[in-house]
C-alpha cells in the first residue's frame, strides 16, 4: 500500500510546461544554428580566398600550386561544413525537434481536454439513467433498509462504497445531469427544484457541477437547514490559549500537522490553531490549522464547522468560520507584532478543515491581506477551488475516501500542486466497520486519533476518511521526501521548509470559534 | 587591411562560430533535463543528445577551419616576406 503521487514539480503539467521551454530553446538554438551556418558558407565564396592565392602566385610562385590546393580544400570543407549535410541541416534537424515536441505538447493537450469532457458527459449520462431509474433505486434501498434494518444497509453502503470509490466521482461529477432529468421535463420534483435554483439566483436546469450543488444548497435552505445566514449574524472569537500538552515545536513533517487536525477533533470543539514559526531573519511562518466537521445537524448551530459550512464553503460563499478563522489568525499576528508583515501563511486542514483551507487560498479578499504561499488538505474536496499558480498545494487522499471524490473531479496537475494518493483496498475483503471504524466521515472524532485506528486493516469507506489513517499515509509521505524518491515531493518540501520539519521552537495557540446572532458581526464578503 | 589581416579576421570569426555552436550544443544538451518521464521521453533524449553531440562535432570542424584560415594567412606572409 505504498503511496502514488501526481501533479507537481514532477506531474504531467511540469512535463509539458518543460516541454514548452524545450520547444523556444530547441527554435531558438535551430535560428542561431541557421546564422552560423550563413556565416561559414561565405567563408566558401570568400574573394580574399582568391586574392590569397593570386599573393602567393605572384611572390613564391614555387608555393602557388600547394597554396591553389590549400584554398579548394578550404572552400569544400566550408562548403560542407556550412552545407545541408552539415551546420545548415543540424538546423533544420533542430527546428524538425522542436515542431515534432510542440505538435505532441498540443495533441496530448488537446486530448486530455477531449477525455474530461467525454468523462464529464458519461457521468452527466449515468446520473440522467439513475434519475430515471431513481422509483426502482428507491425501492431496492427500502427493501435493503427493511431486511438489513439501517445498520446493515448503512454498513453495505459503506462496504459498497469502499470496493467501488468511482461509484462517488459518477454522483458527483453527474451531478448536473441528474437534476436536469428532473427537471421540467422529468417527474414531479420539477417545481421545488426550479424554486430551489430561482432561490440560489440561477436558471433551470443547472449547467454546471458548481450550479447543481448551489441548487441543492438552496432546496436545503427551503426546508430551512444548512443557511447560516437564517440565523446568525456574526462569529465570537475567544482569546487565544496556549493547548494543553501541545509541545511548543513546529509540526514535524505532513505527519505533524495532521497530529494537529487530529488534537483539534479531541479537545473542545469550534477550535482553530495558529502556529508562529520564528525564522531566522526575523521574521515569521504562520500555519493555520481548521478543523474538520464537528456537527451534522443540518440547522446551524453555534459551532461553526458543521454541515452548513461544508456546503457553503463548496459553492464558494463565505462562511462564519472562515471568517472567524481569519480573525484568529490576524489576532495571534497582531499579539506578536506581525500584523501586516507579509509573512508568509500555510493553510491546512483536515475534511472541512481542507475545503476551508483552500476556499480561504481562493478568496482574493483573503489573499489581500495575508501571503497565503502553501496549503494542505487531507482527505477534502477541493479540485474546483480556484487556488492561484503561485500557491503551493499538497493535497492526500485515499482512494476509497469518498470524502474528496465529492467535488467530482481529480485535483488539477500543476507543477505547484502535488496529489498524494494511497489505496487502501488489499483485495482482501473489507472488514465490519463497527469494529474497524477509523472514523465518521466528519472531522477527526476520538477514533481517529490514536495508533490502533492508523494501524488497523482496511474498513470502509467512512474509515478511510479518518485522520487516523491519513496519519499513516502522511508518515509514508515525509518518508519519501527523506528518500527523495518523488521529484514532486521534493518541490514540495522545499516550499514548506519554512513551516514544518523544523526543530526550532513555535507558538501554538488555539482560538475558540463560536457563531453569534449578533454583534460582533465579522463581515461576510469574500 | 591587407589580405594576411583579412584572412586572420576571417579565421577569428570562424573561432566566434565554432565557440556559438559549442554553446548552442550545451543549450540543446539542456533540454534533456524535462520532468517528462516515458518511452517517448526517453526517445526525446536520445534525438536531443544526438543534435548536441552533432553539434560539437560541426563546432571542433569549424575550429578546423579557423586553423586552415590562420594556416593560410601563414603561407601569404612567408610569400610577402620572400619578395622582400
Amino acid at each position: 500500500m505504498s503511496i502514488d503521487v501526481s501533479g507537481g514539480a514532477g506531474g504531467i503539467a511540469a512535463s509539458l510546461t518543460d516541454l514548452d521551454l524545450a520547444v523556444v530553446v530547441l527554435r531558438r538554438t535551430g535560428c542561431g544554428v541557421g546564422e552560423v551556418s550563413a556565416s561559414i558558407l561565405r567563408v566558401a565564396v570568400d574573394p580574399v580566398l582568391l586574392g590569397a592565392g593570386l599573393v602567393v602566385a605572384q611572390h613564391d610562385p614555387g608555393r602557388a600550386l600547394e597554396a591553389g590546393r590549400r584554398i579548394l580544400e578550404l572552400e569544400a570543407e566550408a562548403l560542407a561544413v556550412g552545407g545541408l549535410r552539415g551546420v545548415a541541416g543540424e538546423a533544420a534537424a533542430l527546428m524538425a525537434l522542436a515542431e515534432g515536441v510542440a505538435g505532441s505538447v498540443t495533441a496530448y493537450r488537446a486530448g486530455e481536454a477531449a477525455t474530461a469532457a467525454a468523462l464529464g458527459r458519461l457521468q452527466d449520462v449515468a446520473m440522467s439513467a439513475a434519475a430515471a431509474a431513481l422509483p426502482v433505486l428507491l425501492l431496492a434501498a427500502s427493501v435493503d433498509v427493511a431486511v438489513e434494518g439501517p445498520d446493515g444497509a448503512l454498513r453495505r453502503l459503506d462496504q459498497l462504497v469502499f470496493r467501488h470509490p468511482w461509484l462517488v466521482d459518477t454522483a458527483a461529477g453527474g451531478l448536473d445531469g441528474l437534476l436536469g432529468s428532473l427537471g421540467p421535463d422529468g417527474p414531479g420534483p420539477a417545481i421545488v427544484l426550479g424554486a430551489a435554483a430561482a432561490l440560489a439566483g440561477l436558471t433551470w436546469p443547472p449547467r454546471t457541477e458548481e450550479e447543481a450543488v448551489r441548487i441543492l444548497s438552496g432546496l436545503a435552505s427551503l426546508g430551512g437547514g444548512l443557511d447560516e445566514d437564517s440565523a446568525w449574524a456574526g462569529v465570537d472569537v475567544s482569546p487565544g490559549v496556549t493547548p494543553v500538552g501541545r509541545a511548543p515545536t513546529a509540526p514535524s513533517g505532513v505527519a505533524g500537522l495532521i497530529e494537529d487536525a487530529i488534537d483539534l477533533g479531541m479537545g473542545d470543539p469550534g477550535r482553530v490553531r495558529v502556529v508562529q514559526v520564528p525564522q531566522a531573519d526575523g521574521s515569521s511562518a504562520w500555519i493555520l490549522q481548521l478543523p474538520g466537521t464537528q456537527v451534522w445537524e443540518p440547522r446551524p448551530g453555534p459551532d461553526p464547522f458543521d454541515l452548513s459550512t461544508n456546503l457553503e464553503a463548496m459553492t464558494g460563499e463565505a462562511t462564519l468560520a472562515a471568517a472567524g478563522a481569519t480573525v484568529a489568525l490576524d489576532r495571534a499576528m497582531a499579539a506578536a507584532g506581525r500584523a501586516g508583515q507579509d509573512d508568509p501563511v500555510m493553510l491546512t486542514g483536515h475534511s472541512q478543515g481542507g475545503i476551508l483551507a483552500a476556499a480561504l487560498a481562493s478568496s482574493g479578499r483573503f489573499r489581500a491581506g495575508h501571503h497565503v504561499t502553501d496549503v494542505v488538505t487531507i482527505g477534502s474536496p477541493v479540485g474546483r477551488f480556484p487556488i492561484p499558480a503561485d500557491v503551493t498545494v499538497l493535497s492526500l487522499e485515499h482512494a476509497q475516501d469518498p470524502v474528496p471524490r465529492l467535488d467530482g473531479i481529480p485535483n488539477p496537475d500543476r507543477p505547484t500542486w502535488t496529489t498524494v494518493r494511497r489505496d487502501l483496498d488489499d483485495g482482501g475483503p473489507a472488514p465490519d466497520p463497527d469494529r474497524a471504524r477509523g472514523s465518521t466521515a466528519g472531522g477527526a472524532q476520538p477514533a481517529d486519533a490514536g495508533a490502533p485506528a492508523a494501524s488497523a486493516p482496511a474498513a470502509g469507506a467512512l474509515a478511510a476518511h479518518g485522520a487516523g489513517r491519513y496519519l499513516v499515509t502522511a508518515r509514508e509521505v515525509d518518508a519519501a521526501v527523506v528518500a527523495g524518491t518523488s521529484r514532486s515531493l521534493d518541490a514540495w518540501a522545499r516550499s514548506a521548509a519554512i513551516f514544518v520539519g523544523h526543530p526550532s521552537p513555535a507558538v501554538v495557540t488555539d482560538y475558540h470559534l463560536v457563531r453569534s446572532r449578533t454583534d460582533p458581526v465579522v463581515v461576510r464578503d469574500r | 587591411m591587407d589580405v594576411q589581416g583579412e584572412l586572420r579576421s576571417r579565421a577569428a570569426r570562424a573561432r566566434v562560430d565554432a565557440a556559438r555552436l559549442q554553446r548552442f550544443a550545451a543549450q540543446v544538451a539542456a533540454v534533456e533535463r524535462v520532468a517528462w518521464e516515458s518511452p517517448a521521453a526517453a526517445l526525446f533524449r536520445l534525438r536531443a543528445d544526438e543534435r548536441a553531440a552533432a553539434l560539437r562535432s560541426l563546432a571542433r570542424r569549424v575550429e578546423g577551419l579557423a586553423q586552415h584560415l590562420d594556416a593560410l594567412a601563414v603561407d601569404v606572409r612567408q610569400a610577402s616576406e620572400r619578395r622582400r
